[in-house]
């Protein structure tokens, strides 16, 4: 009886990085894959929306108010005659843009006081961390109306304002993740041997939060657009005509609407759901492919 | 793995049909509307259409239940507690005597002498005399107090020294004895018992006469109002609740009603909420009815009355400011007024709601029976424009108060109007506190407003008088002149001259840009009997005015 | 660590100072005051009557006398007086915070209940088309705004069902009564807990994981104990710190989500009163309630850190 070995075979292909790692994982998950495609085709609609539908978001045509969906119409008309779908679809634009800009804004100023406050420690920390609660107690709702009013509401002072007072969380987290991982071994060994603070940071801590950041990257846009939602729902964000996704909502509040034209605040409800949906899910899957201890 | 994905999938798919399952019945079945809410409500309705027995829940806003002197809103309050010598009927024709058994008029209207009803006591035993009413009537016009409607007693002598400071009181109100009142007014004003004195209530002298007056806002006499009304209160609830018991000892008669509550909410879509669940009993006004757009829905609830074309006495326009240049030229105000279409705007959005207005006053007498139709006329709007030199690149500032959809797809629409032939508003929605400062610190540019005149069309004075703020820079001395002849005649055939000749020239001058009669759906619930019955008797509404309306005939089956 | 709480709580006050300051000059850079918001737009007002009210309430002096007048008050004890109805802000917010502590202390038990249960279930049955249903619809909660959840509540559990009130925290008018109460209570508290409970179960589920394959609960598992107990004994209890920590920043989102579910339902808490303090310009009423969400704010902060660090003690705070 011969018994044949199997035959040792030695890899011949590079070991996979860790990005490499990561960007598997993350591709396996099911949910995020879902929602990255949602997103995309979100996107994709609210940027071709000219191209997709014959109808301005602002035309009216007050013989056809409140239809419900027809062949003209595929969504139906809302209380001036406007078609539903295009205004849908122009909002995305609006709620899309408002999610990404003002997380950028509060992005920015969070990781950078976030930072600087873990990385730090002692006075600093407390100081920075004292004027993170300063914005964090904030009453929102004084800040929003009052800007608003002062300076007009407007899709801009939306994502100013949002991006203002969604800092101070992004500057908490960052700052825990510093906290955390400079008393790790790595870094302490890193130190012991003389590398310098900038190197520490970028090389080494920087690295490590990435995954949180982006992880909170992906909630804060989502967030964000809820914020705005919120907002333009109060009629403090994107003023009449231009729709958004919030605005479009507004109209819920009539029972009348409410109860018998869902046409006209379901599709901005769901919209606005799967945006947030398909956003969550994808910060998800980052999370779970980034975080090296999940091992799931 | 692809099982979970479809799941997953299917579940988002379920929510969407879920939602358009339910509605779509409702479109596919518009001749059914009728019955069908009907039918769905038929075990609850039967809940909802009882409520507790002998009690009137009313609703109020927040905000309204400060004091009589100070609010708009508050004076529903007065109907239930407080009176004054006499309130205006619900008829709208003319004034019950309620605390001033009857009252004699000198010299053409120069001075009124009140007669009191006897054997009248608040309600904690006190007897009322005529001190009470020359203290109210004063309090109402001190200016440390600073009521809202001191201006209700400008016509009377001394009131100017009173507000300068020079006197402590008002020397044309005094106290003949203890049953009879004596006002003197510095001209004959025929109709100042039924416009100016309806609007004060009469306060207790015993509980408030040594009260500072900077102190008597805050003073607690507010949170349990003693007074003279049909009901006594018992308790408030800041911010959610007032109540009130029947007054044994009304003059009238002990209310059939037991009890009242006022119930405070912030918004409409609370108020009609309770309203269908049964929770409520009546609509407020001031504030808005049911938006146009619900109307056909609650009329089909079996437990309520509706009015849906309840008259508001309220003219809706257009306020511009008269100082802006572009404003100020006549052509460019006409122009606007072709541009709209307000009777396309009339027959859809506010589905045959109200009525096309082309000057102010709401009330049919006023008015001439010719006047410029300003039919819409896009073309012609452009001409005017062209000729006065407006430029479309001009972004006006436009603000609103009104809040309902019905309202706001309107200022959709006007912008959609105005946009066509080059006018460029920017709508902005602001509160009452908001609308009110730009009109103060003139930032105002243009705006969607309205303005209660049902009582009388004497009321539009206070937006086309020379000077007043409200006015926006408008002066016509003749129209002033018009307004003041218009009080003099006691009788509206002869007062219906003056005001017909107002109409012509405000209809001419544009001062604003005249819309709509407003009208103020409202909903009743039928198991107070008498309520609905009133407000169907009701012609129109008439705003911050405790009006008489027999509550103490009301009952509950 | 006593120290530092107390240094936290020595800097805190200039911080609270300054939010003060700064909400001031906002909530006076809002058109309109007190008394123009008193006025009904249908009803127009003279003037100099205007000015009268305002000179009255003191509107009418520069802004920073108006606020020295606000601090000199606060530093007597006296939170100062509404604009609106004259009473004490001080007793209008001990007054009101019953409402709210109700309200957001009931949410927060059904969310951690609901959220902890739903959390640990996921993560047990991983995988399983329970976990999967549940992940989504932990993830539906956090994505549908709040005011339009209070809405659809509204109109199938109240207008369509007629099981619960519309609005309102008692009947109006009847003598107070738990059973009352708490049916008012039902709709408003899930509102504002369903986000919540999304979250924590998410947070349950993924600490729950964390630990579940950790050696000390394999030990207990070889050791023959049932699954139960393994898991109430020694999985929840790890699992549960990172949550604690959450539970501090979710108070102030609670606090925050209460002002908008307390209009939609009527709920007279503090929130409400906020609300209508912005529309009245009810400036001593508004820095009232500012005052006291710093407060809480800040406390809320303070004890997550010293959560955080008691559950990681490699943090440490000189």
């Amino acid at each position: 009886m011969t018994a044949t070995a199997p035959a040792i075979t030695f890899a011949t292909t590079k070991p996979e990085s860790l990005w490499g790692k990561a960007r598997k994982r993350f591709f396996r998950h099911k949910l995020a894959m879902f929602g990255l495609v949602t997103l995309s085709l979100l996107i994709f609609v609210s940027v071709a929306a000219p191209l997709l539908t014959p109808y301005s978001p602002v035309e009216l045509d007050l013989r056809a108010i409140r239809q419900p969906p027809s062949a003209a119409h595929w969504l139906g008309t809302d209380g001036t005659g406007r078609d539903v779908l295009t205004r849908v679809l122009y909002a995305g634009r609006i709620s899309l843009s408002v999610g990404l800009v003002s997380v950028s804004i509060s992005m920015l100023i969070g990781i950078i006081i976030g930072s600087i406050a873990g990385y730090a420690g002692g006075k600093v920390d407390m100081i920075l961390m004292r004027v993170t609660d300063m914005f964090m107690t904030f009453p929102s709702l004084v800040i929003i109306i009052t800007v608003a009013a002062a300076m007009g509401p407007s899709v801009y002072n939306a994502m100013l304002v949002i991006g203002l007072l969604t800092w101070p969380s992004i500057a908490r987290l960052v700052r825990g993740q510093f906290l955390t991982l400079r008393e790790q071994q790595f870094v302490r060994a890193a130190r012991s041997i003389g590398v310098s603070s900038w190197e520490i940071t970028f090389k080494h801590i920087f690295p490590n939060t990435i995954s949180s950041i982006a992880v909170a990257i992906t909630f804060g846009v989502a967030n964000a657009i809820l914020l705005e939602a919120s907002l333009s729902f109060l009629g403090l964000g994107v003023q009449a005509p231009t729709p958004s996704w919030g605005n479009m909502l507004r109209d819920a509040q009539s029972l009348n609407i409410l109860e018998g034209m869902p046409w006209m605040w379901l599709p901005p409800g769901l919209m606005i759901a799967l945006a947030v949906l398909s956003i969550n899910f994808i910060g998800d899957g980052l999370r779970d492919a980034l975080d090296p201890r999940s091992m799931l | 793995m692809k099982i979970r994905m479809l799941f997953l999938l299917v579940a988002l798919f379920a929510m969407l049909l879920a939602g358009c399952a339910a509605p779509a019945a409702a479109p596919a079945a518009p001749a059914a509307e009728e019955t069908a809410p009907a039918a769905e409500e038929g075990a609850p309705a039967a809940a909802e259409a009882a409520g507790p027995a002998g009690v009137f829940r009313s609703p109020m806003r927040t905000g309204c239940a400060v004091g009589t002197l100070w609010t708009t809103c508050g004076r529903r309050l007065d109907e239930a507690f407080l009176q004054g010598l006499a309130q205006v009927k619900w008829t709208a024709d003319g004034v019950e005597p309620l605390l001033a058994e009857s009252w004699e008029m000198e010299e053409g209207g120069k001075a009124f002498v009140f007669k009191l009803r006897e054997g009248v006591t608040w309600h904690d035993g006190t007897p009322f005399t005529a001190d009470d009413v020359v203290f109210s009537f004063n309090i109402f016009a001190n200016p440390a107090v600073g009521s809202t409607y001191a201006g209700k007693l400008s016509d009377v002598v001394g009131y100017d020294e009173f507000q300068a400071g020079t006197a402590t009181e008002l020397a044309g109100v005094t106290k003949v004895d203890d049953m009879t009142v004596r006002v003197e007014l510095k001209s004959p004003a025929p109709l100042w018992v039924e416009l100016q004195q309806i609007s004060i209530s009469i306060l207790p002298n015993h509980i408030l006469g040594d009260v500072a007056p900077d102190q008597l806002r805050t003073h607690e006499y507010w949170k349990q109002m003693v007074g003279t009304g049909p009901f006594v209160m018992t308790e408030f609830v800041d911010d959610q609740y007032i109540t009130g018991v029947a007054n044994e000892n009304y003059f009238l008669g002990k209310p059939k009603l037991d009890k009242i509550i006022f119930q405070i909410y912030a918004d409409t879509t609370a108020i009609l909420n309770a309203l269908e669940a049964g929770e409520l009993d009546a609509t407020p006004y001031e504030g808005g009815g049911i938006p146009l757009d619900q109307v056909q829905r609650f009329e089909a609830m079996e437990h309520l009355t509706v009015l849906g074309n309840m008259d508001a006495g309220l003219p809706t326009f257009i306020m511009l400011n008269l100082e802006d240049p572009d404003f100020a030229k006549p052509e460019v105000r006409e122009a606007m007024m072709y541009a709209i279409d307000r009777q396309t705007i009339m027959e859809t959005v506010r589905m045959n709601y109200g009525k096309i207005s082309n000057t102010m006053f709401p009330a049919e007498w006023a008015r001439p029976a010719e006047l410029n139709e300003y039919a819409y006329d896009p073309a012609k709007a452009s001409e005017l424009l062209a000729a006065a030199g407006w430029d479309p690149n001009r972004k006006i500032d436009f603000l609103y108060y009104y809040n309902d959809q019905v309202n706001k797809d309107i200022v959709v629409a006007i912008q959609a109007y105005l946009a066509a032939v080059g006018i460029n508003i920017e709508p902005r929605l602001v509160d009452g506190a908001g609308f009110n400062q730009a009109i103060v610190d003139k930032t105002f540019q243009a705006g969607y407003a309205a303005n209660g005149q049902g009582l009388d069309p004497s009321i539009g004075a206070n937006i086309t008088r020379c000077g007043t703020q409200r006015a926006m820079s408008y002066c016509n001395e003749r129209v002033d002149e018009l307004f003041g002849l218009g009080l003099s005649e006691a009788t509206r055939d002869a007062r219906a001259p003056y005001y017909q000749e107002i109409s012509t020239i405000l209809n001419d001058e544009l001062p604003k840009l005249w819309l709509w009669y407003e009208v103020r759906p409202m909903g009743f619930n039928k198991r107070i009997v008498g309520l609905g019955e009133h407000f169907s008797e009701q012609p129109l509404l008439m705003f911050d005015l405790p009006i008489y309306n027999e509550i103490h005939t009301w009952y509950t089956e | 660590m006593a120290t530092y709480i107390l240094r936290r709580i020595l800097i805190s006050l200039p911080i609270i100072l300054g939010i003060t300051v700064i909400v001031f000059m906002l909530a006076n850079m809002m058109p309109g005051d007190a008394v123009l918001a008193m006025i009904s737009s249908d009803t127009p007002l003279e003037a100099e009557l205007i000015k009268l009210r305002q000179g009255q309430l003191g509107l009418d002096l520069p802004l920073y006398e108006q606020y020295g007048r606000w601090l000199g008050n606060l530093l007597r004890g006296n939170m100062g007086y509404s604009f609106q109805t004259g009473e004490p802000v001080f007793e209008m917010i001990m007054r009101r915070i019953p409402a709210t502590l109700e309200l957001m202390g009931f949410s927060l038990l059904i969310s951690v209940i609901l959220g902890v249960t739903l959390g640990t279930i996921s993560a047990l049955k991983q995988y399983s088309a329970l976990d999967y249903g549940l992940t989504l619809f932990g993830f539906t909660g956090i994505s549908i705004p709040d005011f339009f959840l209070s809405l659809i509540l509204i109109f199938v559990f109240a207008l369509k069902l007629d099981w619960f009130p519309t609005s309102g925290m008692v009947t109006a008018g009847e003598p107070f009564s738990w059973a009352d109460n708490l049916h008012h209570l039902f709709l408003p508290a899930l509102a504002l807990a369903l986000v919540r409970t999304a979250v924590f179960m998410r947070y349950t589920r993924a600490s729950v994981l964390e630990v579940i394959n950790d050696d000390y609960v394999r030990t207990a598992r070889a050791k023959g104990m049932t699954e139960f107990v393994v898991t109430a004994r020694h999985i929840l209890r790890n699992a549960l710190i990172p949550v604690i920590t959450v539970i501090g920043i979710n108070l102030t989102v609670l606090f925050a989500g209460s002002v908008i579910i307390e209009t939609i339902f009527q709920w007279p808490g503090i929130g409400m009163m906020f609300i209508n303090a912005i529309s009245l310009r009810d400036s001593p009423v508004i820095m009232g309630y500012v005052l006291f969400s710093a407060f809480v704010v800040l406390i809320a902060n303070l004890l997550t850190d010293v959560t955080y660090s008691w559950a990681d003690p490699r943090i440490r705070y000189e």
